[in-house]
């Protein structure tokens, strides 16, 4: 049993392609990286689980819930599907600090207010461990900081999915180890099945979790780092990971 | 679909732009085709022929273009100038420099024309217009060019450095901020070509021997159609020509936005080190001054001269009890407020949504040409549109034309477009994923309309309205032809100052200059307190 299904999913841009008849499983739990070189497809096949692009054919099916149907022209609105998304550039709201854009991804994501709300609050900035900066704008965060915060409003709204584009992209070194730690620390503790895109090889194998390969916006093979090296699918995940 | 479109209130939005376009825009404009070609209700080429065939009426064409271009390349020399000081060099007090070089924005062009005609009564020709103009104009080339310049990434500027010292990085950075300079030389042409007060209160003030030979514009040709018997029709054709060669300039300026590069987040943007001017810094300085000089203070110390005692501007404001009615100006100025205040706020609001949706939309190119056409026709021709239109036999539009309603719709229809392209701007510079993390979130796409993208835009909303109340406190052409228009300040110092000059047309002037600056100078100070842009 699959938690999420993606059928023959196709989207295109003009003449272009960007998804050409993509399929992919994920199971309940788990934490797949999406891998691939730039241009294959990645974030758009994020936004079209998110509900923020329409694919013309293909299907999402998140938890049983068909989320998209491209035959059937069914398309659920992106604020109804539960979805939490770590966006590259964060999209945080500059007029808003940490506090205030929890409080609104709470109010209208779960439907929580007042004191419970308040409580969710502190409970989500020391999961991300951002308690010092709750009354900070983001303007006045570091880029750690703000990444965290992305993360927290990503789970205020608590997601069945959790969607992180490039999440680690334009951190330093240091940085990007804290934060993929605690990502990770976030998986355990939540369960949540989580796309992680990345065009790192290193980031998309930690752990010896499973990584799906993509290119011209189709799965060209999925598994983890062992099963790559043993059975590469093509000459070009071979030459995509390094191993020839 | 993901779009904000499936929120109930933008949809509302959109709707209501859209019947304010086509009360606004659409139906003036298209009232002056209607009177061009049908003139007496049918197809003639009659009222074309009558204001398009002689060869005096394409000599005024081509001398209002020529005031145009030679306005355009003073303002633009000066501008540039200005803004590349301010922007790229070590200029002590920089943030001082700038706010005095935005300053003369406050004075409009007939005021500056009444200035100097006191200070220099030969004031004659198309090198007093260019002069009137370019003063006026010239901080609209600082504004925009020394944004652009302050946007260029420092190692940009290092390349060209490393290659051929400073002289190569102030190419490329004449490159790099062409596009918005390009914007700001294109726009001075446009208000100098459309306007027809300044050259008419110029030629006015010669004598009756020198008006014969004194340099008229196409827009006063305009005019004149109408008071020279009220020919509409022909007022109407006579104005086609210029609309068309604004438009023209004014479709370069749709494609030159589209093309300015944006610092965005995360792109590593850097500021490049400033330029010392060393010994050239006196020099700098003593430009920088003389055009001060000529465009904000010797205008302000003539009106105050003029003026003599603090008596007429009590008068004016209407607080000194042995005033004549005629020198109370207080009802004026709060009539040209009420009415600018409410042409804004009618402009901002029906641009907001439709500013949005083409900002945020692939070939939307249609939309900009279609919102920026107001400003191809010259104040004058609006006042022709509107007159039409709304003094047809539908009884509907007798309170309409009866009243300030008019007017105000005339003010936010010819001014829409600064409100929509400021909006649009402002749209441009967020990212459309604050708007889809907000989506995920959870939020309905009204709650992040209202919570997420309005807060985004407020600078782009508070600019726009500025920017329209600017243009419509200025506003003489149009309301010389409804009668409502009278009652504004513009239109009665116009009115005095054709009658002669009065220590009270000093004092209305000086607090005319004063309500213009008031809300620019508020925003100037609490915009210093800036929303934080990652």
């Amino acid at each position: 049993m699959s938690a999420l299904e993606i059928e023959a999913l196709r989207l295109a841009e003009g003449r272009t392609a960007i998804l050409d008849g993509l399929d992919l499983r994920v199971a309940p739990r788990e934490y797949l990286a999406i891998l691939g070189p730039s241009g294959c497809g990645k974030t758009t096949l994020l936004r079209a689980i998110a509900g923020l692009v329409r694919p013309s054919e293909g299907r999402i099916v998140l938890d049983g819930e068909v989320l998209c149907d491209g035959q059937r022209g069914t398309h659920l609105p992106p604020e109804r599907r539960a979805v939490g998304f770590v966006f590259q550039h964060q999209a945080l709201w500059p007029h808003l600090d940490a506090r205030a854009t929890l409080r609104f991804a709470l109010r209208h994501g779960a439907r929580l207010r007042g004191r419970a709300a308040e409580q969710r609050i502190d409970e989500l900035l020391a999961d991300v461990q951002l308690a010092h900066c709750a009354a900070k704008a983001p303007g006045q965060m570091s880029g750690g900081e703000r990444q965290r915060l992305s993360i927290a409003r990503a789970l205020a709204r608590a997601p069945r999915i959790l969607l992180l584009d490039e999440p680690l992209g334009p951190l330093d070194a240091n940085l990007r180890r804290d934060l993929e730690e605690l990502l990770h620390a976030l998986h355990q503790k939540l369960g949540l099945v989580t796309l992680h895109v990345t065009h790192d090889r290193d980031e998309a194998f930690h752990g010896n979790g499973r990584a799906a390969i993509l290119r011209a916006g189709r799965v060209l093979q999925v598994g983890t780092r062992a099963e790559f090296l043993a059975h590469p699918a093509d000459p070009f995940v071979s030459s995509f990971l390094g191993t020839t | 679909m993901s779009s904000l479109a499936r929120s109930p209130l933008y949809a509302l939005l959109l709707a209501a732009g859209a019947v304010f376009f086509a009360a606004g825009v659409l139906a003036p404009l298209g009232s002056i085709v209607v009177q061009a070609l049908f003139p007496h209700g049918s197809f003639s080429t009659s009222a074309l022929e009558a204001a398009l065939g002689t060869a005096r009426v394409w000599e005024l064409l081509g001398r209002t273009v020529l005031l145009g271009a030679v306005t355009s390349a003073i303002a633009g020399l000066v501008g540039v100038a200005y803004a590349w000081l301010l922007a790229r060099t070590d200029l002590p007090l920089r943030e001082l420099w700038r706010a005095l070089g935005l300053a003369p924005i406050v004075i409009p062009p007939l005021l500056l024309s009444i200035a100097w005609s006191g200070w220099m009564p030969w004031l004659e020709g198309l090198w007093a217009n260019a002069f009137v103009f370019s003063l006026a104009y010239t901080p609209i080339v600082i504004l925009l060019a020394s944004r652009a310049f302050e946007q260029i990434d420092g190692e940009r500027l290092d390349a060209a450095r490393l290659l051929g010292g400073e002289r190569a990085a102030l190419r490329i950075s004449l490159g790099l901020a062409w596009p918005q300079i390009a914007i700001a030389l294109l726009l001075v042409f446009v208000f100098t070509t459309s306007d027809f007060a300044v050259p008419d209160y110029i030629a006015a003030m010669q004598s009756v021997e020198r008006q014969q030979l004194s340099f008229n514009v196409y827009a006063g040709e305009i005019f004149a159609w109408i008071k020279l018997g009220t020919r509409y029709a022909e007022g109407a054709a006579a104005s086609l020509p210029l609309a068309a060669i604004i438009f023209l300039a004014l479709a370069l300026v749709v494609r030159q936005l589209r093309r300015i590069e944006v610092a965005t987040v995360g792109s590593g943007f850097r500021g490049g080190p400033p330029v010392r001017l060393g010994a050239w810094l006196p020099v700098a300085l003593l430009g920088m001054l003389a055009y001060l000089a000529l465009a904000f203070f010797l205008p302000i110390v003539r009106f105050v001269s003029e003026m003599q005692h603090v008596n007429p501007l009590l008068r004016a404001m209407g607080l000194f009890p042995d005033g004549s009615p005629d020198q109370n100006l207080a009802p004026a100025f709060l009539q040209s407020l009420k009415l600018s205040a409410s042409g804004a706020t009618v402009a901002v609001l029906a641009s907001l949504a439709f500013a949005h949706f083409a900002a945020r939309r692939r070939k939307t190119l249609w939309l900009d040409l279609l919102w920026i056409t107001p400003l191809a026709f010259p104040g004058i021709a609006y006042g022709i549109g509107m007159v039409g239109f709304y003094s047809t036999h539908v009884e509907l539009f007798r309170p309409i034309r009866n009243g300030s309603a008019a007017l105000i719709i005339n003010l936010a229809g010819h001014f829409l477009p600064f409100a929509y392209f400021a909006i649009q701007g402002a749209v441009r510079r967020t990212e459309r994923e604050q708007e889809e993390a907000a989506l995920v979130c959870g939020a309905s796409p009204t709650a992040v309309f209202t919570h997420i993208s309005i807060p985004l835009l407020a600078r782009g909303l508070v600019a726009g309205w500025l920017l329209c109340f600017l243009f419509a406190m200025r506003e003489i052409d149009s309301f010389a032809l409804l009668s409502y228009g009278e009652s504004t300040i513009m239109r009665r110092i116009y009115e005095f100052i054709h009658r002669g000059r009065s220590p009270e047309i000093a004092a209305g002037c000086l607090v005319l200059i004063f309500f213009i600056a008031v809300p620019l100078a508020l925003h100037a100070l609490l915009g210093k307190k800036k929303v934080e842009v990652l």
